[in-house]
């Protein structure tokens, strides 16, 4: 998955969020609560505060925000060394909130996709890509995440970040990249 | 093309008698040479003449001898190399040309003509209909005299009449994905899969008329068999989880054996193509191994492969139903290199691969069924990789990115001579056709 489908991936669920909190404007009105007796014939206009609708729109800013937030965890990206496999121990972090958000939410699903620099063949850093992934995958289910959740993929070194040919580039290229297939809508932070 | 004597030699010789009626002045040749130090190569000289209107097609047989790194050919321009009368063999002896050619228009076709210097004689002769603007498609057919003229001479193999298919990524600054095809001489550049989609691995049908690529769709790589006359594509059947790339056809052309990516690993399979079904595991190591970009032997009874089930990648080998697997290219663990995608030469005899030697990656071959070390074939350039076989099993073409970027190169081994192919950005993964005969696109 690319970043610009990881970019795609966030609006989507940024659109989701918004049409949530659509569904839940206090200025619609509430629908009548079954067996409840009116108080008076004529419904009187329910005192609001002022600030309601204000606050209304900050509640759901914020929600949206923490969403933004989980899904730029679940998103980030671990890099690797020059024809390694293993997960980085400067990445374990990355991996660990990834992990606390998956069982956190159980209907998440996602795809994980490993990626190589230029050097060697395309055949060659497929399967890399695809070590990487399984890598990945393992370190998340190790910590308890059920492996059913996560797809493996690679795309080797056929869609590299930085297409130039020197080094800080094939750092930037030797990647896992992580993206929600479902489940995405309703994230809950971990506790 | 690098300056050789002969060349100076018969180019003096040549300009010192253009505008005399004929080259049966063998006293002016002699009085040319008067200076002129030449010490025969050991490849014979060879020269092409041609009647009018038959220049562009001079050129190209010029061009394919040369390329065929078996004769050292004297480059005439127009004005030297056009006959107005028959050639007369006795005027190029004291030239030292071994061989002489004559083209010479007859009717709708051109009649071709090999004479011995040496002997005076006239050795083969022949009519073939070729297209004197010698463009496009048309040019396989000259490729195809030119390869009759090694025949002729040699009793060799000649490769003009062959084709490169590779995959590259760029076209000036844009990134375009795509598999192209460009003639061995390096002209007739023509893109053969279209637009978008990411592509690999191209890997010629025997027959030459069709071609397996790998297309990377929804992370899927799914293995295409696209028939290069029509653009007709048919998907092998059992391709369609994994990616599935790296394919070889069998010598028969009635099977694919190809390298699938998968979480459960990468592993080969082998699938029948000829009723487009029947795929089957031939190697099982693991999710953390890989076994890729497999090649038969030419008579199609093993395959040769890359295998990282010891640890560092190198060169092993089965039997072609999965049977008998075994280190083909010995190797000392810890020390020797990592080698990759190896490729087995149509005569059988050697295994060409690349392997990382001296902080880079080098072209090496083996001689198969013997004990001897693998040996070195490239040292320009810090990445020579993924050569194929030419169809005389003497030429290699392969990636390097020895001007600074992906370039294809093609070398000779015998006698070390190199030369660019030129093509698109980020060229690699060169796969080189068999023969191409008379039906062929």
């Amino acid at each position: 998955m690319t970043k610009r489908a990881l970019v795609v991936a966030l609006l989507g669920l940024t659109t989701v969020v918004g049409a949530c909190g659509k569904k839940a404007d206090p200025n619609t009105t509430p629908a009548p609560v079954p067996g409840s007796v009116p108080a008076s014939s004529t419904p009187t206009p329910l005192a609001r505060p002022a600030n309601a609708d204000s606050m209304a729109r900050a509640e759901a800013a914020r929600r949206e925000a923490d969403r933004a937030a989980l899904v730029n965890q679940l998103a980030e990206t671990i890099h690797f060394d020059y024809d390694q496999f293993a997960v980085n121990p400067d990445d374990t972090a990355r991996l660990d909130r990834k992990a606390a958000i998956l069982k956190a939410n159980p209907a998440l699903r996602i795809r994980v996709t490993g990626h190589a620099d230029e050097r060697g063949s395309d055949e060659y850093n497929l399967a890399l890509g695809m070590k990487r992934a399984i890598a990945a995958k393992d370190y998340l289910t190790r910590l308890g995440v059920d492996g059913s959740r996560i797809e493996v993929a690679s795309l080797g070194r056929e869609v590299p970040v930085d297409p130039s040919p020197n080094e800080a580039a094939y750092a930037k290229n030797r990647r896992d990249e992580f993206e929600a297939i479902a489940g995405a809508q309703s994230l809950v932070a971990p506790r | 093309m690098r300056p050789v004597p002969f060349l100076q030699l018969v180019a003096l010789a040549m300009l010192a008698l253009v505008g005399r009626a004929s080259l049966a002045g063998a006293q002016d040749i002699e009085r040319i040479r008067l200076g002129i130090s030449y010490t025969a190569g050991a490849r014979p000289g060879v020269l092409v003449m041609a009647g009018p209107g038959l220049d562009s097609i001079r050129r190209i047989v010029e061009r394919d001898l040369a390329f065929s790194d078996r004769y050292e050919m004297a480059f005439l321009p127009d004005s030297l190399g056009r006959l107005a009368a028959p050639l007369v063999p006795a005027t190029l002896k004291p030239l030292g040309v071994a061989w002489a050619v004559e083209l010479r228009r007859i009717g709708a076709g051109v009649e071709v003509k090999l004479y011995d210097i040496a002997a005076g004689q006239l050795r083969q002769q022949g009519v073939r209909p070729l297209d004197p603007a010698a463009v496009g498609e048309s040019r396989l057919a000259i490729h195809r005299v030119s390869d009759e003229l090694v025949t002729w001479i040699n009793g060799g193999i000649g490769i003009a009449a062959t084709r490169i298919l590779f995959k590259a990524d760029e076209i000036g600054t844009r990134r375009d994905n795509g598999i192209w095809r460009i003639d061995a001489d390096g002209q007739n550049l023509v893109r053969v899969t279209r637009p978008g989609g990411l592509v690999v691995s191209p890997a010629w049908h025997p027959d030459g008329t069709r071609f397996a690529f790998t297309e990377i769709k929804d992370y899927v790589g799914a293995l295409i068999i696209q028939s290069l006359a029509t653009g007709t594509r048919v998907t092998v059947p059992t391709t369609v989880s994994g990616t599935n790339n790296g394919a070889s056809f069998s010598p028969d052309g009635s099977k694919i054996v190809f390298g699938r990516v998968a979480e459960e690993g990468t592993d080969l399979f082998e699938a029948d193509v000829t009723r487009m079904c029947c795929a089957h595991r031939l190697t099982t190591t693991g999710k953390y191994a890989a076994n890729l970009t497999p090649t038969y032997s030419p008579d199609g009874r093993r395959i040769a492969f890359m295998s990282t089930r010891a640890g560092s990648p190198q060169i092993y080998a089965m039997d072609a139903d999965g049977t008998d697997q075994a280190v083909l290219v010995p190797f000392d663990a810890g020390e020797t290199g990592a080698s990759y995608a190896p490729d087995w030469s149509p005569d059988g005899t050697t295994v060409a691969f690349g392997r990382d030697a001296a902080g880079g990656r080098q072209l090496f071959t083996w001689q198969v069924g013997t004990g001897r070390p693998a040996k070195q074939q490239t040292s320009t350039g810090r990445q020579n990789e993924d050569p194929s076989w030419a169809a005389d099993s003497r030429h290699l073409v392969f990636r390097s990115n020895r001007t600074g970027r992906d370039q294809l190169w093609i070398v000779d081994l015998e006698t070390g001579t190199s030369r660019q192919l030129p093509t698109p950005g980020g060229a690699r993964l060169p796969a080189w056709s068999p023969i191409l005969r008379g039906t062929n696109p």
